[in-house]
């Protein structure tokens, strides 16, 4: 069913120096900067190593969750599935490969697994470059940066599943348009929808109690966040209530008080944990950035097996 | 004679409100080991055809098969190489580019590898295999196009316009290629081409179609007979003076050499009548001699009734 040479050529093509560099910059720069301006925060002065650590991975992970495994991997997965077929039809080398002996099923898995293996490699360099950048600007030692690099597999599960969302949605444009553009426009805006329109339109509806149905399930964001936060948790790790605040304010997985969470940075903090909002189940969200991009893909397969290559 | 081919009453109809019908209930047959020239005017369904019977647009009715086979099925496809008119290609050496495409149909790296270099020294692209092919010039885009076609070794060739972008020198070559092809190693081929009368010295067979339709198909030698027994050239002193005496013998006109081109009923009968004409004066009368239908003649002729009808 899969097209050894398809696979190849479609992987080989997601690695290009040119591709690895632009994405390298993109990722890092927001990070560079964002790294530098927290550099200059009070909670980073604290005289316990252990509770800057703490406040430092804090940070982190809400960066990971909205930039580094969120809108760039997002908007990079979208970037390589528009490439699937509306790139090949636009420049019309689909009509080779369709007449050739091989199944479009096949054409198109093909492709859909080179991109998987792609983001898969992408997500995890991704995310020892940002470890790095991280760790070098805030001159974590070995120990402290061990605590990043050991959560790395967590952050990665989250990445994928983003990947894999937006990836599906600019997969299944892709087969039925021959604009890499319109198949990477929706992706993209969903991305910010997500990402950064939701975390302003979440708090307010909810403050207004219109937070539900239609509103409540597209909102991605939150089963992100949802299923991000429950990964982290299962790898054993336990935000402050601090930083819990924060998280809860980008994700919406926490109820974070209106005047936020008060802290004493001499003293450190001791305040009892955030309660977790339960909109949907863990389990509902992942089974939902499962099914659907799952349908989204067999869409694109449906619609690319059936479509007219003229 | 086995059936390489085979369309019946196939039929394309375009979008979903404005409905267009490229191709309408079209039937033909093309044998094994034949060269078939597939030829109409524009926005005549050739391309339509072309693409329903490669597999990359579907027919709305009918059906098509290579060598029984449903056009499109994984099966018929590894029977074809095709050819579309305008190739395009990745950004890749033409070497690499052929190597990708026979290991999409399966053959190993190495196989793969010496076929390519084989057909680019058959091509005479040899010195060029290790340049990208994005900048070809648009004639060995075309023979490159010609020759991923072939690297799966198909039966049957399909080419779409094959030597529209190639000079004088490079279009003798492609069609004497094409006929080694058919000639040597059995290939059937289906060629459509505009360049009617570099065609006719290659195709041992025709199909015109027209809005759709198959309006003739024939194997050339009958088709010129069909089209030649009736018809004479007339070559004298003065062909304006004599044009109107001429006439009378069957309907006449001037042909674009100058020459008289005339319609007769009986030849016999015509032969007779003009030696009459030129009796005393047979100086006058430089020549006359059945006139050898080309294929653009008979296509002109045969698309010619069509309209009128």
């Amino acid at each position: 069913m899969i097209n050894k040479a398809i696979f190849e050529k479609t992987f080989k093509d997601f690695f290009s120096l040119k591709t690895i560099l632009i994405y390298a910059v993109f990722l890092s720069v927001p990070l560079i900067i964002f790294s530098n301006v927290a550099l200059e925060a009070d909670f980073f002065n604290v005289t316990s190593l252990d509770l800057m650590v703490e406040y430092l991975f804090g940070f982190f992970s809400v960066f990971s969750y909205v930039w580094v495994c969120g809108m760039a991997i997002g908007i990079l997965a979208a970037y390589f599935c528009s490439s699937m077929i509306a790139q090949e039809v636009n420049d019309r080398t689909i009509l080779l490969l369709v007449t050739k002996p091989v199944s479009r099923a096949s054409i198109f898995l093909s492709k859909f697994l080179a991109f998987l293996a792609a983001i898969l490699v992408y997500s995890a360099l991704s995310l020892f470059l940002s470890v790095y950048i991280w760790a070098s600007v805030f001159e974590l030692d070995i120990q402290s940066l061990w605590v990043f690099v050991s959560k790395i597999p967590y952050f990665f599960i989250y990445s994928v599943f983003v990947a894999l969302f937006f990836g599906s949605i600019s997969a299944a444009i892709s087969a039925l348009s021959s604009s890499r553009l319109k198949s990477i426009v929706p992706s993209v805006i969903l991305v910010i929808l997500a990402f950064f329109v939701f975390i302003q339109v979440r708090g307010v509806a909810r403050n207004l109690g219109v937070y539900n149905g239609i509103l409540s399930f597209s909102d991605v964001g939150y089963d992100f966040g949802n299923l991000y936060i429950s990964t982290l948790e299962a790898g054993g790790v336990r935000f402050i209530p601090f930083m819990q605040g924060v998280l809860g304010t980008f994700t919406g997985t926490y109820k974070v008080p209106q005047e936020m969470v008060d802290i004493d940075y001499d003293q450190g903090v001791i305040l009892p944990s955030l309660k977790r909002l339960n909109y949907r189940t863990p389990f509902s969200s992942l089974l939902k950035l499962i099914i659907l991009p799952g349908l989204l893909t067999l869409l694109g397969l449906v619609v690319f097996v059936k479509r007219d290559i003229n | 004679m086995e059936i390489a081919i085979e369309t019946s009453e196939l039929t394309k109809t375009f979008g979903l409100v404005k409905r267009l019908t490229a191709v309408n209930a079209l039937s033909m047959k093309i044998e094994k080991g034949t060269v078939h020239g597939f030829i109409g005017p524009n926005g005549a369904g050739k391309t339509t055809t072309i693409k329903m019977l490669t597999g990359s647009i579907t027919p709305t009715k009918g059906s098509a098969q290579i060598f029984g086979i449903s056009a499109g099925k994984n099966e018929a496809k590894a029977k074809i190489g095709y050819s579309p008119e305008h190739p395009n290609f990745y950004s890749q050496s033409a070497f690499k580019f052929l190597v990708y495409n026979a290991r999409i149909c399966g053959i190993e790296k190495k196989e793969a590898e010496l076929r390519a270099t084989r057909l680019l020294d058959w091509m005479g692209l040899l010195d060029f295999r290790d340049r990208n092919a994005m900048g070809f010039s648009a004639g060995m885009k075309q023979k490159l196009g010609l020759l991923q076609a072939l690297i799966h070794d198909p039966e049957v060739l399909i080419l779409d316009e094959p030597t529209a972008n190639l000079d004088p020198i490079g279009r003798f070559d492609v069609l004497q290629k094409i006929r080694d092809l058919a000639k040597k190693e059995g290939k059937t081929i289906l060629v459509s081409s505009h360049i009617l009368d570099e065609l006719e010295k290659v195709v041992d067979h025709v199909t015109i179609i027209n809005k759709g339709h198959t309006v003739l198909q024939s194997d050339i030698s009958s088709l010129r007979n069909q089209f030649s027994s009736n018809k004479y050239v007339v070559e004298t002193t003065n062909n304006q003076t004599y044009l109107p005496q001429i006439s009378k013998l069957g309907p006449a006109a001037l042909n674009p050499d100058g020459n008289i081109e005339v319609t007769v009923k009986d030849p016999e009968k015509f032969k007779s009548s003009l030696f009459s004409l030129f009796k005393g004066n047979t100086k006058n009368l430089s020549g006359f001699y059945p006139l050898k239908m080309s294929l653009e003649n008979i296509f002109m002729n045969v698309l010619g009734d069509k309209n009128d009808k």
